[in-house]
């Protein structure tokens, strides 16, 4: 039986669909099979964050309602070896999902990968009940804004009321700079709220937009701050203990001086 | 009909306080109660009642069949009987009804006390009708908890914190970590402090109305006997 982990939050756009994509990467990456659920039913994206948009044929309700088989709904990433996608209908909506057949496809889905990622609508509705019903592990991201981590905090405590048995929260959108200047709240201010495990921290990098806008997970290769970070949280998944690297900000004048003296 | 005269309906925090002349006879009681309380704005009626009936005597059923009625028609529920009958004390406390001959604001020695034994989250709510709380954790930024009597947090309070709900000025809300959204004494509120200038680790403190006005004090310095002294006195000191 693999693993179920839901990618929640909350609070919308604080990169649920980014983090599950690029977590379902790299672990595909290390070598485990993935598979990555849409379960935004009627607003789905992932697809195009990971770039497969024109591979759907089925999407996850025709597999639900017996149309087709699972096999035929899973597409297969060609760049990255042991990565599938679930996509979700765009044309329906989340009150069409019966929580049991979710259930029960997510139940198949874990005896064939090692990785079921799902990635949860916004809000606390059904959606998001139909997304948590299988897992038994959720990852809630949380950004440092005031309202992300209300937001999250609330999922935690539902979450908690359900049947989640491990629990942690990635931060997402980290600017060292901004928190240096007080502008923004840092990870103690968060931790000192959430007050459970915390997987990972994600910096603010614009490298991700561009990414996303390609349809190119970041975790496919290397050398940029946020795709690093998704690749030492997918290892911390597999349960090794990884250090969260301090992200400092750098001026272009140190970045000129570090390039200078060629300690990069 | 002079029902305005027979029933007079008052506000206190938390509900209505209402009183019932004897003149109303008592298989008129309920209906005549039920009208009253209508017309009062459903954003004012609140969630209890107390109810004072003088000399009345009420038995159990009567007493029961009142406060199904005011649960069915608005939600609502008798939070404290006021009578001088011991009949109808009796049958309150058979209902668990708190009940007194007169009414007090002072605290029910007999109140109980509510702990909740984890850390409430955004969007949670506790409360105690009946006497203090206890939360053995944090009560995190958008959770709320509320008592008729004290509130007792052992973490940090970020959230809404009510004292005293229904009209007890004696009430206090003592925490670890003071950091409250907005502490509400008996209908009294005061906005904590702005997050800007929170200090992270533990410093007791205490938040108490003080000449109507809520002041947040040293829980180490703050000497509560003082304010044993000053209720049994009668606030001679002040």
């Amino acid at each position: 039986m693999g693993r179920v982990i839901v990618v929640t939050s909350g609070k919308g756009g604080v990169g649920k669909t980014t983090v599950s994509a690029n977590l379902g990467t790299a672990l595909a990456m290390l070598a485990h099979r993935t598979v990555i659920v849409d379960a935004d039913i009627g607003l789905r994206n992932l697809d195009l964050v990971m770039g497969l948009e024109n591979r759907v044929v089925f999407n996850s309700l025709h597999v639900m309602e017996g149309e087709c088989k699972l096999e035929s709904a899973l597409v297969k990433d060609k760049r990255v070896e042991n990565l599938y996608l679930l996509a979700a209908p765009q044309s329906r909506n989340k009150d069409d999902v019966d929580p049991e057949n979710m259930e029960k496809m997510v139940k198949q889905l874990s005896e064939k990968f090692d990785f079921v990622i799902i990635d949860c609508p916004a809000g606390i509705e059904q959606g998001f009940q139909n997304a948590v019903i299988g897992a038994k592990e959720a990852l809630v991201i949380v950004t440092p804004e005031v309202s992300s981590v209300r937001d999250a905090d609330r999922v935690i405590g539902l979450l908690q009321a359900t049947g989640i048995e491990s629990l942690s929260y990635v931060l997402n959108r980290l600017s060292q700079q901004l928190v240096d200047r007080g502008d923004m709240l840092s990870q103690p201010d968060v931790q000192e709220i959430l007050r459970v495990p915390i997987l990972g921290v994600i910096p603010e990098d614009h490298h991700i937009t561009a990414s996303t806008n390609v349809g190119k997970p970041l975790a496919i290769e290397g050398g940029t701050p946020a795709g690093d970070a998704f690749g030492r949280i997918a290892r911390r998944v597999l349960g090794e203990k990884v250090p969260v690297p301090e992200f400092r900000y750098e001026g272009k004048m140190a970045r000129f001086w570090k390039w200078i003296s060629g300690n990069n | 009909m002079n029902s305005r005269k027979s029933i007079l309906v008052r506000g206190c925090t938390g509900g209505l306080f209402i009183t019932v002349d004897d003149s109303i006879g008592s298989e008129e009681l309920n209906d005549r109660v039920m009208e009253r309380i209508r017309r009062v704005g459903p954003e004012i009626r609140g969630e209890s009642i107390i109810l004072e009936v003088d000399k009345r005597a009420m038995d159990s059923d009567a007493l029961q069949s009142f406060q199904m009625r005011l649960n069915q028609e608005f939600g609502m529920s008798v939070q404290q009987l006021i009578a001088k009958s011991d009949e109808t004390r009796e049958a309150a406390k058979e209902l668990r009804i708190r009940s007194a001959p007169v009414f007090t604001t002072g605290r029910d020695p007999q109140a109980d006390t509510v702990s909740v034994p984890y850390t409430l989250r955004s969007g949670e709510f506790k409360r105690n009708p009946r006497g203090n709380i206890l939360i053995l954790g944090d009560v995190n930024p958008g959770a709320e908890v509320s008592a008729s009597g004290d509130v007792i947090v052992m973490g940090t309070l970020w959230g809404v914190a009510t004292a005293g709900a229904l009209g007890d000025e004696t009430a206090v809300v003592i925490s670890l970590n003071m950091q409250a959204t907005q502490l509400r004494i008996a209908g009294h509120y005061a906005y904590a402090r702005s997050p800007k200038n929170s200090e992270r680790g533990l410093h007791p403190e205490v938040a108490l109305l003080e000449n109507g006005e809520i002041v947040v004090r040293n829980f180490i310095e703050f000497n509560l006997l003082e304010r044993e002294v000053k209720k049994s006195w009668g606030g001679l000191s002040s």
